[in-house]
């Protein structure tokens, strides 16, 4: 041995406890690794973006549907806007109907329509409507609907107030009976003489009204109808099964079992008709609230002209749960959102294992540098969750977008006249169920990325260094 | 050959305490399926403080094993590997890692430099890891690096340069803490002639001027030159423990000593 190195002792050390580095440190270094392998990053977050766009796409079309199901076709909603546009067709398209929202305090709620906008907001948001609101004020309502041809509203939705109605006839009604199984509304129909109480001539309104209501007819002539109380006794006696034919939920069946202006039964006399609505009103809780909308185009107005198919008065009931969540589309949701959570963990953490199995030696070499399992599990957690963030993003911009263009072609109406379309998932944008379903995706992409990468970053921590220098030559 | 593995190299009362590296009657054992492999069958060895010392064998014979042992790479199946009179054993994780982090520096065949990570990043992560400031590890980097001739490509990453290069960059990484000893497993063997000349020379300049004690794995005959002992294995056992007096040894000339220890070792190696 040399003397020049004998001679040279160095001072011993003890042996100490390595220090944990703060976050900072790791964010530092993972940050520059996702910088330099940009691509490989990319690839690794497309599979998040794909998995949360898939997500958010279909969370997003749910909320869509649940907030437009009530303008699709099958639902009553749906005829009632087709209506307001055939209206205003009518009327030559002007700037806007006149809508009078009738609305007690506070926001009711219609269902799963709109959880928190009011109809009225609703109404305004459909931009073919200048909606007004008024009070419950039953008289105020009244001398609304009696008022000259110009002063009276286009529309009145009453919301929970069937009394309201009751007391107060609309144009073109000669009565109206509420019941709780529904609402009857004799519409004074061309060829009746409301203020004489004469029919058409040969025909008694007897023959008029359906057979089904009872076995018993109605005795009601001509004569009767303006005695009401004659008719509202056997309305009132007659059981709900009889005017919604057998259902456990009379209101919701008997929509079901309607046409498409919500019409269970209809009956033309003359140039007019006699029509029947059932209503739901099986609870009276807030959320089964009822919204009555009322086209309260005068009967002699639209009967006068053409023979048309149908009154344009229309009154048409939403809020009917089942309506607008129907079990079987609700599993069908569970599961596409179940399979893509799947495919998204397996998806996030193959990657993440991919991306310790090509760095085993980077991560052998920190621990021979004197990185502790603490340290590289940060890093490989840092990496995944910017990854995660940044892909639940783009994919959550990606689900909505497709989402969104979607509802658009699905829930489109087009007027027939005048050729012009109305985008109704622009106009009944749900913007705070769909915020609130694309923080979920959000939230959700996030937490599966970190999940997915726990496995291989604690794989990652656990080898050891000469395990790691070993791997690939 | 084995008896000579049994009996330790003998020391002094004085050298005893510059002892920096001692193997006591290491073995391991790995499990491959069913068989059991003994790589290394009793191996004891010290090395003194500011020695250089190159573990010679063929592929096989265990060099790698006792290599990551020494190192604190690895834990023997039965005996003790002390590094500065601890036994690393008895080790936990934190205590490991600071060891790791300034105790030893580590010098590979495959440079292993971080990839995402420019020449300075790469010297100045071993100070990060010791909690130096970002401004200290930076100058000390520079300096390192400066020591190594590569000041000036501070800011390129791995693959902007060439093997050499890279080795240099590893050079100063594994002497950014100061550490009291280098391991450097086959730090030429990646590199051409003249290249892998350069790497030995640097390394003999770390241990004369730093006085680090420097271990390295390897075949490579230049590197009997520098070295102040060089230990043979053979089969998991210490096969020959020469000094540098005993062994007259010119690059590119190979004249095995009296009992033919070189040739026979590369023969070995040839063989595998």
């Amino acid at each position: 041995m040399q003397e020049s190195k004998t001679g040279y002792a160095p001072p011993r050390e003890k042996i100490g406890r390595q220090i944990v580095l703060p976050l900072s440190k790791a964010f530092e270094i993972a940050w520059k690794g996702i910088r330099i392998r940009l691509w490989r990053s990319l690839i690794t977050m497309s599979g998040i973006v794909l998995a949360i766009a898939f997500l958010t796409s279909v969370w997003v079309s749910n909320g869509f549907t649940n907030a437009l199901r009530a303008v699709g076709p099958q639902n009553p909603l749906y005829a009632m806007v087709q209506s307001v546009l055939e209206a205003q067709a009518m009327s030559g398209g002007g700037g806007g109907l006149r809508c009078v929202v009738v609305q007690e305090q506070g926001e009711p709620q219609m269902g799963r329509i709109t959880a928190s906008a009011s109809i009225y907001d609703m109404l305004q948001s459909m931009k073919i409507f200048r909606a007004e609101l008024l009070p419950p004020d039953v008289e105020a309502l009244k001398a609304l609907l009696l008022a000259e041809k110009g002063a009276r509203p286009d529309a009145v939705v009453m919301i929970g107030l069937p009394e309201a109605l009751a007391e107060g006839e609309a144009p073109g009604v000669l009565r109206t009976y509420v019941g709780d199984g529904g609402l009857l509304l004799i519409y004074g129909v061309a060829g009746l003489d409301s203020s004489s109480g004469s029919g058409v001539e040969g025909t008694a309104l007897e023959e008029i009204l359906p057979a089904q209501l009872g076995e018993q007819t109605f005795t009601v002539d001509a004569g009767e109808v303006s005695e009401s109380s004659h008719v509202g006794a056997r309305w009132y006696s007659q059981p709900r099964t009889d005017i919604v034919q057998a259902s456990a939920r009379p209101g919701a069946q008997a929509l079901a079992n309607a046409g498409p202006n919500g019409v269970i039964w209809r009956k033309p006399v003359g140039k007019g008709a006699v029509l029947w609505y059932p209503v739901a009103q099986e609870s009276a809780t807030d959320a089964d609230q009822l919204c009555w909308f009322l086209h309260a185009r005068p009967m002699a107005e639209a009967g006068s002209g053409e023979e048309r198919s149908s009154l344009l008065v229309r009154l048409i009931a939403v809020g009917l749960k089942e309506q607008f969540t129907g079990g079987e589309g609700n599993m069908r949701g569970l599961w596409l959102v179940g399979l893509s959570l799947l495919v998204g963990v397996v998806g996030i953490t193959n990657a993440m294992l991919m991306s310790v199995t090509e760095r085993f030696r980077e991560i052998g070499t920190m621990k021979c540098l004197g990185a502790l399992d603490k340290f590289i599990v940060k890093l490989f957690l840092i990496e995944s969750s910017l990854q995660g963030i940044a892909g639940s993003i783009a994919g959550a911009l990606l689900g909505f977008g497709v989402a969104f263009l979607r509802a658009l072609f699905a829930f489109h109406v087009k007027d027939p006249e005048t050729g012009q379309s109305y985008w109704l998932a622009a106009h009944f944008f749900p913007m705070s169920d769909i915020l609130t379903w694309i923080g979920i995706a959000l939230i959700t992409g996030v937490a599966l990325t970190i999940v997915a990468a726990i496995y291989p970053a604690i794989r990652a921590a656990r080898m050891q260094p000469v395990q790691a220098m070993r791997a690939e030559a | 050959m084995s008896e000579l593995a049994a009996e330790p190299y003998e020391t002094t009362q004085e050298e005893e305490e510059l002892v920096v590296v001692r193997a006591k009657n290491v073995r391991k054992v790995y499990r491959m399926g069913e068989v059991e492999v003994h790589a290394l069958k009793g191996i004891s060895l010290e090395i003194m403080s500011g020695e250089y010392i190159s573990i010679m064998g063929p592929s096989g014979s265990g060099k790698t094993t006792f290599f990551n042992m020494i190192g604190a790479l690895d834990k023997p199946t039965e005996g003790q590997v002390y590094i500065d009179e601890v036994d690393v054993a008895q080790l936990d994780a934190y205590e490991l890692a600071w060891l790791r982090c300034r105790k030893v520096g580590y010098i590979f065949q495959t440079f292993n430099l971080i990839t995402v990570m420019s020449a300075l990043e790469n010297v100045t992560l071993p100070m990060t890891f010791a909690g130096m400031t970002t401004d200290e590890s930076r100058d000390r980097g520079m300096e390192l690096l400066d020591h190594v001739g590569l000041a000036e490509r501070y800011d390129h990453k791995p693959y902007e340069l060439s093997g050499g290069q890279q080795q240099r960059v590893a050079i100063a990484r594994a002497m950014a803490n100061s550490p009291s000893i280098i391991l450097a497993d086959e730090p030429t063997g990646n590199l051409d002639l003249s290249t892998g000349k350069d790497i030995i020379q640097l390394l003999d300049k770390m241990n004369k001027e730093e006085h680090v004690t420097i271990i390295t794995a390897t075949h490579d005959i230049k590197m009997l030159s520098a070295s102040d002992r060089i230990v043979w294995m053979r089969d998991g056992q210490l096969a020959k423990i020469e000094r540098r007096e005993n062994l007259d040894i010119e690059v590119g000339a190979v004249a095995g000593d009296a009992e033919g220890g070189v040739e026979a070792a590369l023969r070995g190696e040839e063989e595998s």
